[in-house]
């Protein structure tokens, strides 16, 4: 049914790695090139198990993902850094080790809890289970720890990229119009965060979401 | 007849397009009225016929109206309906105020007809991943009118709500991915496996493990959407910030749309589990719910907020009471969804007045709304009343139903605790609206009406409110009982 782990594998293996990398970008460019990199892969992954399995509707699938996630998507997110300056750290509540120790033990909470929903899976199938529910807990810890309003949209890539990753992996994705309105949601989604963000700057002089806390009570 | 929901989904569409187009405030009006009216006509319509001749198919197993989804498709119409008469007079207050230049007006109507569009698509949709799309499209169509005003208070509102709503659903979506898996197996590849309709026949064949978890999973990120607490942060937000048509819409049935999707994922779940796994989470969440919109609404300083955690409280009090899980239970559930329905945007169109004469949302600045304002300060104080749970309106009815279905049933605890919180609340409230109602206006204020228009949408509602307090028609009830019907299970 599988290439077989030596095909999947190791390109699992680096989309979770992206998102080590994420966590450790300096800047908000580096970001989003990150962003173009785990949107290629998950193309490449979902091209891969399309082919071998002969299912038309992957490779469209696939080639969706080259359009939409590592193109349209990206491209508005430069739009937006490029308002504020390329050069903007990304800003956080942790320190980057601490944010790789808690990944870290994200991960591993993952896997452990996988094996014990997944028990009628293939092997690959659970790992790749597996992966998609640490991008779901990264993401999360993306956008609960970064303060800029760039960065929690890429958090929010993360963990819809892991909910792909999972229904890609585990099924052969979604029926095709459910994966299309996804698509049109996630791009609709990040145009008018996009266009928030940009209100925000032009309001608050920055996108520092720590200055988003006036409505209390 | 059979293409008849398409062009109920495209009439909203249409209308948005139309007002993209449109050169100057007076057809905007037009537009938007003519929209409104012809949708909500055609949506009553389709539901009149699913309620006479049974559930309603088109384009192919695309579209599927069973008497729930009428039921909250009759309840998305009504409020759009209204909240569109009434935006009329509001936003035309906003522009001779200049608070909104009169450039922006289309936009407002673009996101509000699309936003009224995905909420249609949700409740008519039989596929639970385009119901998904549906529900994440509410939020992405109403995140620009939350912060519509471009004020730094409506924009972190707005950027609150987007991200918040956003987070949550993306977990709906992973227990969406799961039952499919669990379903795959059962029913095969295609769409049929999360259609909600063959989900539900082939339910007691799905693995327990897995519909359990993706029960939590969805419970958790539609509930995010109800307002469920502990995940209901972004609501208060969003309401107060929003104009007051956008917050009646979002109170009255946003709030209700995300309610449909957990309700049925949760038919699922309790027919595939045979135990009240399901019914007792929603148990938990709903008086959790009350129970935390309690001290806000004691010592809310905020009109809209007040507004705003009260509706926490209500979708509370439904899911609770889906929670308790008999008969008698349910039907007041729903009714007390349409009674909400009803009373909440009424609430926020009188308060909406008020706030936008006394230019303030703060209770302790507004004073004397009854003889500033003789409709909209009377029609503000009634409104209390009714969401409060006073007889003779018709929030008592329903809320007295389900506490007496409580205690009927024997679960004395959850009846009893619920009971006492609504009883606090209902001081809470008045309080408020007596602040805000009685005693002598300020100076500053001008004695009248800024919008006769305004005034009269915010005193028609207040009728049906009275007459539902005192009896309900035979084909309502008739209506309910197919509802509870077909959500226990019956075809």
């Amino acid at each position: 049914m599988f290439l077989g782990n030596s095909g999947v594998s190791p390109v699992v293996t680096l989309i979770l790695a992206v998102c080590f990398l994420v966590l450790g970008a300096r800047r908000l460019d580096t970001v989003i090139r990150l962003v173009v990199f785990q949107a290629v892969l998950l193309a490449l992954l979902t091209g891969i198990l399309g082919l071998a399995n002969g299912i038309g509707e992957m490779v469209f699938i696939a080639g969706l993902t080259l359009v939409i996630k590592a193109g349209l998507i990206p491209f508005i997110l430069k739009k937006v850094v490029d308002r504020i300056g390329p050069r903007f750290e990304t800003r956080s509540y942790v320190n980057r080790k601490m944010s790789f120790l808690l990944a870290g033990a994200l991960v591993m909470v993952a896997y452990l809890s996988t094996g014990r929903i997944a028990q009628t899976l293939s092997a690959p199938g659970r790992e790749i289970l597996a992966t998609a529910i640490a991008m779901l807990l990264i993401g999360l810890l993306v956008m609960v720890t970064r303060k800029l309003a760039v960065m929690q949209i890429a958090g929010f890539l993360i963990m819809e990229n892991g909910l792909f990753l999972a229904g890609v992996g585990t099924t052969h994705g979604m029926p095709l119009v459910v994966e299309l309105g996804i698509f049109l949601d996630m791009l609709i989604g990040v145009l008018i965060m996009g266009i928030l963000t940009f209100r925000i700057q032009s309001s608050f002089g920055s996108i520092n979401t720590e200055k988003l806390r006036n409505l209390r009570g | 007849m059979s293409e008849m929901p398409l062009i109920l989904l495209a009439l909203p569409v249409l209308t948005a397009l139309l007002s993209l187009g449109a050169k100057n405030k007076k057809t905007l009006t037009q537009i938007s009225l003519a929209g409104a009216g012809i949708t909500a006509g055609l949506a009553f319509w389709i539901a009149y016929t699913v309620y006479h001749f049974g559930p309603v198919s088109a384009g192919g197993r695309f579209i599927y109206i069973d008497s729930l989804s009428a039921f909250v498709m009759s309840l998305v119409a009504t409020v759009g309906l209204t909240a569109a008469l009434y935006s009329v007079g509001y936003m035309g207050v906003e522009i001779a105020e200049n608070a909104i230049p009169e450039s922006r007006l289309k936009w407002y109507y673009f996101w509000f007809y699309i936003f009224l569009f995905t909420m249609f698509l949700v409740v008519m949709v039989g596929n639970l991943g385009v119901m998904w799309v549906g529900i994440e499209g509410t939020t992405l169509a109403s995140a620009l009118l939350v912060g519509f005003y471009d004020k730094k208070s409506a924009l972190e509102a707005a950027w609150k709500y987007i991200i918040l709503c956003t987070v949550g659903i993306i977990f709906a979506l992973f227990g969406t991915i799961i039952l499919y898996n669990a379903a795959l197996p059962v029913i095969g590849e295609g769409s049929r496996s999360l259609d909600w309709f063959y989900l539900q026949e082939a339910a007691r064949g799905l693995d327990p493990k897995l519909v359990k978890l993706a029960f939590i999973f969805v419970l958790v990120g539609y509930g995010t959407k109800v307002g469920l607490a502990p995940m209901h942060t972004w609501l208060p937000d969003a309401h107060s910030q929003a104009p007051s048509p956008v917050s009646a819409m979002l109170s009255g049935v946003l709030l209700n749309c995300a309610l449909y999707g957990i309700l049925r994922f949760h038919q699922i779940t309790s027919h595939s589990l045979a135990s009240a796994y399901s019914t007792r989470l929603l148990l938990i969440f709903g008086i959790l719910s009350i129970a935390v919109a309690l001290p806000f609404i004691i010592i809310q300083h905020d009109l809209k907020r007040l507004l705003a955690y009260s509706s926490i409280e209500h979708m509370g009090i439904i899911v609770a009471a889906v929670g308790l899980g008999n008969r008698l239970a349910l039907y007041g559930a729903f009714l007390h969804m349409l009674n909400h329905a009803l009373a909440k945007p009424f609430l926020f169109f009188s308060a909406g007045n008020v706030t936008q004469h006394y230019h303030t949302k703060k209770i302790h600045k507004i004073k004397g709304a009854v003889s500033a304002m003789p409709i909209s300060g009377t029609m503000l104080l009634l409104g209390a009343f009714a969401i409060a749970g006073a007889p003779p309106f018709n929030i008592f009815l329903s809320e007295f139903t389900i506490i007496s279905a409580g205690f009927a049933s024997g679960q004395y605890l959850p009846t009893s605790l619920m009971l006492v919180l609504i009883t606090l609340i209902f001081t809470g409230v008045i309080y408020a609206a007596s602040r805000v109602s009685l005693g002598v206006p300020p100076a500053r204020i001008e004695r009248g009406e800024p919008s006769k228009w305004s005034a009269t949408i915010a005193f028609i509602p207040v009728i049906p409110l009275f007459i539902l307090g005192i009896y309900i028609p035979k084909s309502l009830d008739q209506v309910l009982q197919q509802v509870v019907s077909i959500f226990l299970g019956g075809k």
